[in-house]
């Protein structure tokens, strides 16, 4: 009997697999060390680890001319490839949210937009790199700072791009703190960061506003962009349990017991095409080095959009362009940091409602975007 | 690269940022709408 028989998972081993177990581990130290996304990070680290071992049982292998089915194969082609896992998310996502701070300016709606930017000019430097006009939209998405509509974008035009992808996404939104504040600072003069902004923080809304609102923004979609249905009408869905105050229970369990659920499941299925093989390629750091990219220019798209919308606002509504920033869709650390930045500032400029408000609108802003791309990419293939 | 595939990225581009600003507009004038249609001092005068 030969070494290959009797050890074939060391005998099988090559140096990609060894560069992913290493990427694994980093994962995991970066979730429970710096607490990096760790509810997504660590289980995806695990499972970089799980699937990097030559004819690991938790994938599909050929064994004596048998096909034996991998449980994470399974996972992946009911959860993934069928797109439950982000929807079932964007349920959770909607029951979290509360839309209330988009009442008290809603003009801030528009840097949901704005912070959109970088989301398409990666897409053209995408282009640019050799990649596809598929592919350079789904690594352009991940600027949405969004992870399940990342996942859903990646995996109905470049599936093999969806480890990279989903990686860099989920990555990257716990990097925030670190990629805005010097893209803000950049482009906005000490005296703009210094900007007090009016919002009216004690404005309530009626109940049956924040009911109507999910319903009307789902049935608007519907009729602009149906393609964008999928992710916004279960995001809306979740939001609706949330605001309706007859399924209390239910919006408990979609926030807790349904986020948890999923997202355990979530992380350690998108490991699974985490292989080396797949993975370890130059398009990999491309897509790494596009995607910080996108997150910049996101940033850089709603603090010029701030300062351009300054020019036509009296000199007592002015916006503080740091607020701008937020119209990423990172919630709410993207909020919590513009937060931090104004106070550092100014320790009396209070910016987390305005900025909430703002990071909430790139909610719907990611959202959107992942919805249109769907819906127009095809039409120019 | 495909300078064909340039093109459309720029076209698609163009018309997604127009679109999204288009939705948020839309979304803005309906959240106006409904909050004054349905104030919160009124709900709880009923």
């Amino acid at each position: 009997m030969e070494f290959n028989d009797l050890m074939p998972a060391i005998a099988g081993m090559t140096w990609q697999n060894l560069v992913m177990i290493a990427v694994g581990l980093t994962l995991i130290f970066l979730a429970v060390k710096k607490q990096y996304e760790p509810t997504l990070l660590l289980p995806m680290g695990f499972g970089a680890i799980l699937v990097n071992f030559p004819f690991s049982a938790v994938l599909t292998q050929e064994q004596g001319g048998e096909t034996v089915i991998g449980i994470l194969n399974v996972l992946f082609d009911s959860g993934i490839a069928t797109e439950l896992f982000p929807l079932l998310i964007f349920i959770a996502i909607g029951a979290m949210i509360d839309f209330s701070p988009l009442f008290q300016r809603p003009s801030l709606l528009l840097f949901g937009a704005a912070a959109q930017f970088g989301i398409f000019i990666t897409m053209i430097l995408a282009i640019l790199f050799g990649f596809d006009l598929k592919q350079a939209a789904s690594i352009g998405i991940i600027g949405a700072a969004d992870g399940p509509t990342s996942i859903i974008v990646a995996n109905q035009f470049a599936k093999d791009l969806l480890p990279a992808i989903s990686v860099a996404a989920y990555s990257y939104m716990a990097l925030v703190p670190i990629i805005q504040p010097p893209v803000i600072r950049l482009l906005t003069s000490k005296k703009e960061r210094l900007i007090r902004m009016k919002t009216d923080a004690n404005k309530k809304v009626s109940r049956t506003t924040l009911i109507l609102f999910p319903i009307i923004i789902t049935v608007l979609a519907g009729l602009i962009a149906p393609s964008s249905l999928a992710l916004i009408g279960f995001l809306m869905f979740g939001n609706l349990i949330r605001e309706c105050g007859v399924l209390n229970s239910l919006s408990q369990t979609a926030q807790k017991e349904l986020a948890n659920l999923v997202t355990i499941l979530l992380g350690i299925t998108i490991a699974s095409t985490m292989t080396g093989e797949r993975f370890v390629q130059l398009d990999t750091l491309m897509i790494l080095g596009l995607g910080i990219f996108a997150f910049v220019f996101d940033t850089a798209g709603g603090v010029l959009f701030a300062k351009f919308m300054n020019l036509f606002m009296k000199p007592d509504n002015k916006i503080n362009p740091m607020v701008g920033a937020c119209g990423i869709s990172a919630f709410p650390m993207s909020a919590r940091v513009i937060h931090g930045m104004g106070l550092k500032e100014d320790p009396t400029n209070y910016l987390l409602m305005p900025a909430i408000s703002t990071n909430v609108g790139g909610q719907i802003g990611s959202v959107i975007v992942g919805g249109l791309l769907l819906m127009l990419v095809p039409l120019f293939l | 690269m495909n300078i064909e595939n340039l093109y459309k990225a720029i076209e698609i581009s163009g018309i997604g940022l127009i679109t999204v600003f288009f939705f948020m507009i839309v979304f803005f004038f309906v959240i106006v709408g409904i909050d004054k249609i349905f104030p919160y001092k009124k709900e709880d005068k009923k």
